[in-house]
């Protein structure tokens, strides 16, 4: 298997491995993919008062690509807003990485992976007003 | 490239230097056509035949029964396609093989089955092994032909062919082994275990790409031949100039296997051991896949559970393996081999296949037992499924849903 310059990149300078503490309210946690498919990726987003992503990490069992992908992913969504994060297109995962096609379903998985924790993020957040207006 | 430790024998081998010294003398000198009646043809012929007869001796057959092809594939092919059609013709329209079969085999199968046969694969256990009492219940009447892998390409494991061909014959099946594997680093002899057709490659034995063996039995020959083919050449079963200087390197490939295989199995099942013990002392969870008890032992099937097999490789870069899982393969679904063993997903997804061959030494597997077990242990720091693993989820039950 050969891989993209770019991919390697990402993949020889991994930073944002790594997890935050679940059960904290402004962590929002995604975990996406199967065995079965070869990829299962888990990431984890923390975020302020403002809803400004301050830090991302991830951990991921899979391929070459699918921790690049992640990586790629955690380094663009460091100082963004829910909806900058949201925006995030899985084309722009895979061009950054040049993914051959077989492998694009690991940026497919990158932006499940946003989705999830965002959700996760919010899903908490609407618990914690409920509490609040009991 | 020079650097790094080969440790993928069962893809393919380098060529033995003495088999490269064997073959030189018949790029330039002796490079007649074995088909022509002088001098040059007559010295190529006499070469073709030195090197069938070293190739009949590996599998102890008989001098006429060894069918020069350009490997396994090729040989396989032609075995199974002509043979159930020469079958179809007395009514014999079902197909029997494995789902563990190597991929040249399935695609026969396919292959049939569009052409109107009946395909059907049967069962292995989970250590991928095929039960017989199911292969008996499976043999009708109509079954005219089955295809049984000797020894597992990814897995080592050995099925017991004599077993498998007196229960075929006795329900008036033949059989094809493919034993592209087993050549040369198990014993085979086609006379005790009597068996139908079997193939092989060179390539696995030290021999150059591009030749290998089919075996048929005399009295099955005529299931191959196909009309008007020159029966001077390859005993008119498959036609073309044969390659003397390819048929001599298989020859003398196979000559060095006869003499040196048992001291090559005794050596590569200590190298097996050495690695095994290595690895399971070092790191828990780790699986090996398929029968120990019936396994070649210079191939290791391993799972690394937490770790996805192509990410060891990339963290492994000292030493070349291959990897079972889907990213590798591509094709994005798990090996079909451990899929039919019903080894679980992550499982699968986390092997790797090691294969040592006669040029690995006990260094080499030192530097692959520190490679694997260093890249385990990173890997498995980022893997969300080992963390599932460790806080003891049923990984299975998580991802069914």
């Amino acid at each position: 298997m050969k891989y993209s310059e770019q991919t390697l990149k990402y993949y020889d300078s991994i930073n944002n491995v790594g997890e935050f503490d679940e059960k904290l309210p402004n962590v929002g946690t995604g975990t996406v993919g199967s065995p079965l498919c070869g990829d299962v990726m888990r990431l984890q987003l923390l975020f302020d008062e403002d809803d400004l992503i301050v830090d991302a990490k991830y951990k991921v069992f899979g391929c070459v690509s699918a921790i690049a992908s992640m990586e790629l992913a955690t380094t663009l969504l460091k100082g963004k807003t829910i909806e900058q994060a949201l925006a995030i297109k899985n084309s722009d995962v895979a061009n950054s990485l040049k993914l051959s096609n077989i492998k694009r379903h690991c940026s497919v998985l990158a932006k499940e992976a946003i989705e999830a924790a965002v959700k996760n993020y919010l899903e908490k957040k609407g618990e914690g007003r409920n509490d609040n207006g009991k | 490239m020079n650097n790094v430790i080969y440790l993928d024998y069962a893809a393919t081998t380098p060529c033995d230097e003495r088999v490269v010294a064997e073959m030189l003398p018949h790029f330039t000198n002796v490079f007649g056509n074995p088909n022509s009646q002088h001098v040059f043809g007559n010295a190529a012929k006499d070469a073709l035949d030195a090197a069938r007869l070293k190739v009949s001796r590996l599998i102890n057959s008989d001098l006429d029964e060894v069918i020069f092809t350009s490997g396994a594939t090729e040989s396989t092919r032609i075995a199974l396609t002509r043979t159930a059609k020469s079958l179809s013709k007395i009514g014999k329209k079902r197909f029997l093989t494995l789902p563990t079969e190597h991929k040249a085999t399935l695609t026969v199968a396919d292959a049939l089955k569009a052409d109107g046969f009946i395909v059907e694969l049967l069962d292995v256990e989970n250590d991928g092994m095929l039960n017989l009492q199911k292969l008996e219940a499976s043999l009708s009447d109509d079954v005219g032909l089955i295809s049984v892998c000797f020894v597992n390409n990814e897995t080592g494991v050995i099925q017991n062919i004599e077993k498998i061909v007196e229960i075929c014959h006795n329900h008036g099946c033949l059989i094809h082994v493919d034993a592209t594997q087993a050549l040369g680093k198990i014993e085979i002899d086609v006379k005790a275990l009597n068996v139908d057709f079997m193939s092989a490659s060179g390539h696995k034995i030290y021999a150059p790409k591009g030749i290998g063996l089919l075996f048929c039995k005399k009295s099955c020959v005529k299931y191959l031949r196909v009309p008007k083919a020159n029966p001077e050449v390859e005993f008119g079963i498959r036609a073309g100039t044969v390659p003397v200087s390819l048929c001599v390197g298989f020859g003398k490939a196979a000559e060095i296997a006869s003499a040196e295989m048992h001291a090559n199995f005794e050596r590569i099942s200590r190298l097996r051991d050495i690695f095994v013990k290595g690895i399971t002392s070092q790191l828990e969870e780790i699986y090996v896949n398929g029968a120990e008890a019936s396994c070649y032992p210079g191939i290791i099937n391993m799972s690394f559970r937490g770790c996805e097999g192509e990410a060891l490789m990339m963290e492994a870069p000292r030493i070349a393996v291959s990897s079972g899982s889907a990213c590798t393969s591509n094709s994005l679904s798990i090996s079909h081999v451990l899929e039919a063993m019903h080894v679980p997903a992550d499982i699968a997804q986390s092997s790797l296949r090691i294969t040592i061959g006669q040029y690995t030494t006990e260094a080499d597997i030192a530097i692959a037992i520190e490679e694997l077990v260093a890249a385990t242990k990173k890997l498995r720091q980022m893997s969300p499924v080992w963390d599932m693993v460790k806080s003891g989820i049923d990984i299975d039950s998580v991802f069914r849903k």
